[in-house]
């Protein structure tokens, strides 16, 4: 056993250096591929999410329903095939079929974020779905248009809504970044393959990758969480109000920094 | 008496599936009129302020706005319903923002108004209704009373022509009644123009100067409080209000 912590302890002092480039080059793809994910996502989302209304012109129906086939078939396809093929047949296939050399980061990135986009436009479909009707009613009430209502009324609920969706992308893609190995993109899983390759301590090796990896996740969940406190807001609020009276009551908060 | 036409609807109809709902509905609202719709649920009047406010299209029939013809493409729908502002029974306020910003945000919008005149006009408006000092909660941290109170408020803020209540008290708790239609009394001694579908019948009786009932998607009679609740000409309408424990 105690040669297990030292063949441990060897490897991560000989390896240290190729070990934390493989965590940032997964932090760094997982990073940048979910927030481009969300960003197709959102678009695919909302385009999917607008109603067909019976009453609009064929003009305007006929367009809209061809793209939302088209959209359809993306995110079924994506979501329907295994990310690890997806990348030989993007990276190998563009070089075959269209003699497209393709850089392997921007392979990864472009494979990453269409796979996250075709989840997360089923997100924010069920997203949108699911925020009441009255609060549509309201804005329409008000006068906004639909675009308003979706833009200032709706997709900052369902963005607050589905934030515990996007940790759970972004968990996914710092894990499942390991099959671009295939590409031969150096993230941690393939820096994991050429160091036990070549010390045959698989074992060791394995163990300090799932920690980095396991510390990676922690730090995503810990941050999304953050993010919704902050979206969120203070729990309280205070009465605003010039009743001198009521500056007694404990009711009014003054801002402390602000009266430095 | 005041007869300028505000609202103006003809041959209102409405169907779902092949459920009628209304059935060529006439009736016209002149400026400060407060009218009160009565009728038992499912008689039609909270689809008829929504079709007023084109939140439901009407099968067939005319909506007329100050003698100008309504229809969902001809006007500007925008405009014409900052004009018709609506209360509804679930309040419907934004969750995500706080009490200024749900009265601000369709000043800004769609009135584009900037951000110091909608603040100044929204706290009017919102202590007009005795919420002012609570502009930075959220809607879920207010009472029922209270959320409706900011929605009349956030209704008052478009400076419409009139207001349309779905069951404005429906929803709340019998001590939170009140003060919601205290403040709709006060709208009304004003001379605000509403239209109110309601099941508070001392408030019908005190407040409104018409009051309409409404069974089975027709208005079966319409007249003064006074007429309406002490001499009912239908037995229709006198069998609801004697459910009701109005008339004895």
């Amino acid at each position: 056993m105690l040669s297990f912590w030292d063949n441990i302890s060897t490897t991560w002092s000989r390896y240290k250096s190729f070990y934390l480039i493989g965590a940032r080059n997964t932090l760094v793809i997982s990073f940048v591929s979910t927030l481009i994910g969300c960003v197709i996502g959102f678009a695919v989302g909302i385009v999917q999410a607008i109603p067909d209304d019976e009453s609009a012109r064929k003009v305007k129906r006929i367009p809209l329903k061809i793209v939302k086939v088209i959209l359809r078939g993306y995110v079924e396809i994506f979501r329907g095939t295994p990310m690890i093929v997806q990348a030989v047949f993007i990276y190998y296939g563009m070089r075959m079929a269209f003699g497209i050399h393709m850089d392997m980061w921007t392979a990864a990135f472009i494979i990453v974020s269409i796979n996250t986009g075709a989840y997360m436009a089923e997100t924010v479909r069920g997203g949108i779905m699911s925020i009441d009707r009255g609060q549509e009613e309201g804005a329409f009430a008000l006068g906004m248009t639909y675009y308003q209502t979706m833009l200032y009324v709706i997709l900052p609920q369902t963005f607050r809504n589905i934030i515990p969706q996007i940790g759970n992308n972004l968990i996914i893609n710092i894990k499942d970044t390991s099959v671009l190995s295939v590409i031969s993109i150096t993230d941690l899983f393939f820096v994991h393959k050429s160091v036990s390759g070549s010390l045959y301590n698989y074992f060791e090796s394995a163990t300090i990758v799932m920690v980095i990896y396991l510390m990676m996740t922690l730090g995503a969940s810990w941050l999304l969480r953050k993010l919704e406190k902050k979206i969120d807001g203070k729990k309280h609020y205070d009465l605003s109000t010039t009743d001198t009276l009521a500056h007694t009551s404990g009711l009014v908060r003054y801002n402390r920094s602000s009266k430095k | 008496m005041n007869q300028i036409s505000v609202l103006r609807i003809e041959q209102l109809s409405k169907t779902f599936g092949t459920h009628e709902v209304l059935r060529a509905v006439d009736f016209e609202l002149h400026q400060s009129d407060v009218v009160c719709l009565i009728g038992s649920s499912g008689s039609g009047k909270s689809t008829l302020l929504r079709c007023l406010n084109f939140l439901e299209d009407a099968t067939s029939g005319t909506i007329f706005y100050k003698n100008r013809e309504v229809t969902r493409y001809q006007v500007n729908l925008a405009e014409y319903r900052a004009k018709v502002g609506m209360v509804f029974q679930s309040f419907n306020l934004f969750e995500h923002l706080n009490v200024l910003k749900n009265c601000t945000l369709a000043m800004e919008k769609v009135q584009k108004l900037n951000k110091d005149e909608a603040a100044e006009r929204a706290r009017f408006y919102l202590d007009k209704v005795g919420m002012l000092p609570f502009i930075k909660a959220k809607p879920h941290q207010l009472s029922g009373g209270q959320k409706q109170r900011v929605a009349i408020a956030r209704a008052l803020a478009m400076e419409p022509e009139v207001l349309l209540f779905d069951e404005p008290t429906s929803a709340l708790d019998p001590q939170m009644v009140n003060e919601v239609l205290e403040v709709m009394r006060s709208l009304a001694e004003e001379g605000m123009t509403m239209l109110i579908a309601t099941h508070e019948m001392m408030f019908a009786r005190d407040v409104s100067t018409r009051v309409i009932f409404l069974d089975e998607g027709c208005i079966l009679e319409e007249g003064t409080p006074e007429e309406i609740f002490n001499r009912p000409r239908h037995e229709r309408t006198r069998e609801f209000l004697q459910g009701m424990r109005i008339l004895h």
